[in-house]
């Protein structure tokens, strides 16, 4: 028989290490073969020498010194805890709480603010700009044939209020309000643009609000004589 | 008994002054396990501290009524392994035989001097570990120079015994190659 085998289960002859039936065999080899109870007793002394080397007392140096570092390490760790925790806490409500966020938000407010209020001074650019164009034409006191030339005229730039679209005619509201409101000092072309609307008013939509409907609009203009006759003439 | 499983409740709770009783308490056998598988002062006080750095941030999820040096063996030992094949992957990687020799020489020089304390001790068991593989090197530590029961190597491992049985013989053959070659040195 090989002595390979029990030399290798020499170097686990220790509690635990080879099963019963293992120790057995082994101890039966070991009677009869010197070369492998030579080995065992080297073994035997390095296991002891092993020991001595397990029983000698390690010294922590600087133990107390370790101790602090430990802890000091811990602190730390526990900070940056806290820390991350916290940031955790600010991504759970940040639409809220947080100044950029805040930042944001009066941004949008104020960008739909100011959009209003460009579209409000637009809308007076182009009606003060279209009684200027008008300015200059014929009233209906002077020249009635004019007055169905401006008429003309003011209809070509109609869209400049009024937009058409779908064949149907859109108002703004604002600028009829305006334009209802300076009614007495109203250049001709612009009440002719009223009588427009008023004659069209079927296919005009979208634009009228509660204080300011066709009805209004038509009682404004029947007071009026200049533009009963204005009607008539053309 | 009762009164570490109050002290590592309070732990639980985020006790910090609990916690320094548990590291006050243990360091010292963590620090003895460091240094038997590493053979270096400077390194066994870093995986003590990351042990106990681990054993914090993990303190929730340990049982109080379970043994805590169990689970700080696994800790240290798994640190210490990672620190052993770091050291091996590094030396494979850098130096040539002649550079690792005059390197271990002056380093060996240096851990002597600032570490007097266990001198003897680091130099026997470097003499006696070195050119194990890691693996090897725990178990026969945690075996032979802690004087653990198989079962606790096998929990604290996680190998199986024969796998632990074929390191130990391994690593007991290697020591004995070289205590053989001293005894016919001198
Ligand atoms: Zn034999």
């Amino acid at each position: 028989m090989s002595c390979k085998k029990y030399q290798k289960m020499l170097f686990l002859d220790r509690p635990g290490e080879l099963s019963q039936s293992e120790q057995k065999e082994l101890q039966q080899h070991l009677l009869t073969c010197t070369a492998c109870a030579k080995l065992q007793e080297k073994i035997e002394n390095d296991a002891a020498i092993i020991e001595r080397l397990r029983q000698t007392a390690v010294n922590v140096p600087n133990a107390f010194q370790l101790t602090d570092d430990i802890l000091y390490s811990v602190k730390l760790q526990r900070r940056a805890l806290n820390i991350q925790r916290k940031r955790w806490i600010n991504n759970l409500f940040p639409r809220f709480t947080l100044p950029r966020l805040r930042f944001v938000l009066t941004t949008f407010v104020v960008l739909i603010i100011a959009g209003f209020l460009g579209q409000e001074v637009m809308i007076l650019g182009r009606i003060s700009k279209l009684e200027k164009q008008l300015a200059d034409k014929p009233t209906v006191q002077s020249h009635d044939i004019h007055e169905s030339a401006a008429m003309k005229s003011f209809l070509k730039n109609l869209d400049q209020l009024a937009l058409v679209k779908d064949d149907k005619i859109l108002v703004n509201k604002k600028s009829l309000e305006t334009l209802l409101k300076s009614y007495g000092e109203l250049k001709m072309s612009n009440r002719i643009l009223l009588q427009y609307l008023q004659d069209h008013k079927a296919e005009i939509e979208g634009f009228y609000e509660k204080s300011i409907n066709p009805d209004q609009i038509e009682k404004v203009l029947k007071k009026d004589k200049r533009f009963r006759q204005l009607i008539r003439e053309s | 008994m009762p009164e570490l499983y109050d002290i590592f409740l309070r732990c639980q709770n985020g006790d910090l002054a609990a916690f320094r009783q548990v590291v006050e308490t243990h360091q010292s056998f963590a620090f003895s396990l460091a240094l038997r598988m590493l053979c270096d002062a400077e390194d066994a006080r870093d995986v003590v501290q990351e042990s106990f750095i681990k054993v914090w941030q993990n303190i929730g999820q340990f049982d109080p009524n379970r043994k805590f040096t169990t689970w700080l063996y696994k800790i240290i030992t798994n640190l210490c392994l990672d620190y052993l094949k770091a050291r091996k992957r590094k030396n494979r990687l850098f130096s040539s035989p002649l550079d690792s020799k005059v390197g271990n020489l002056a380093r060996a020089e240096v851990d002597e001097e600032k570490n007097c304390m266990n001198k003897e001790l680091i130099k026997e068991i470097k003499m006696l570990a070195e050119g194990l593989t890691p693996k090897q090197r725990i178990v026969f530590v945690l075996r032979d120079l802690q004087g653990l029961e198989m079962d606790q190597v096998v929990k604290i491992t996680g190998l199986n015994k024969s796998k632990i049985k074929s390191n130990l013989y391994h690593a007991r053959m290697n020591i004995r190659a070289k205590l053989e070659a001293l005894e016919k040195e001198k």
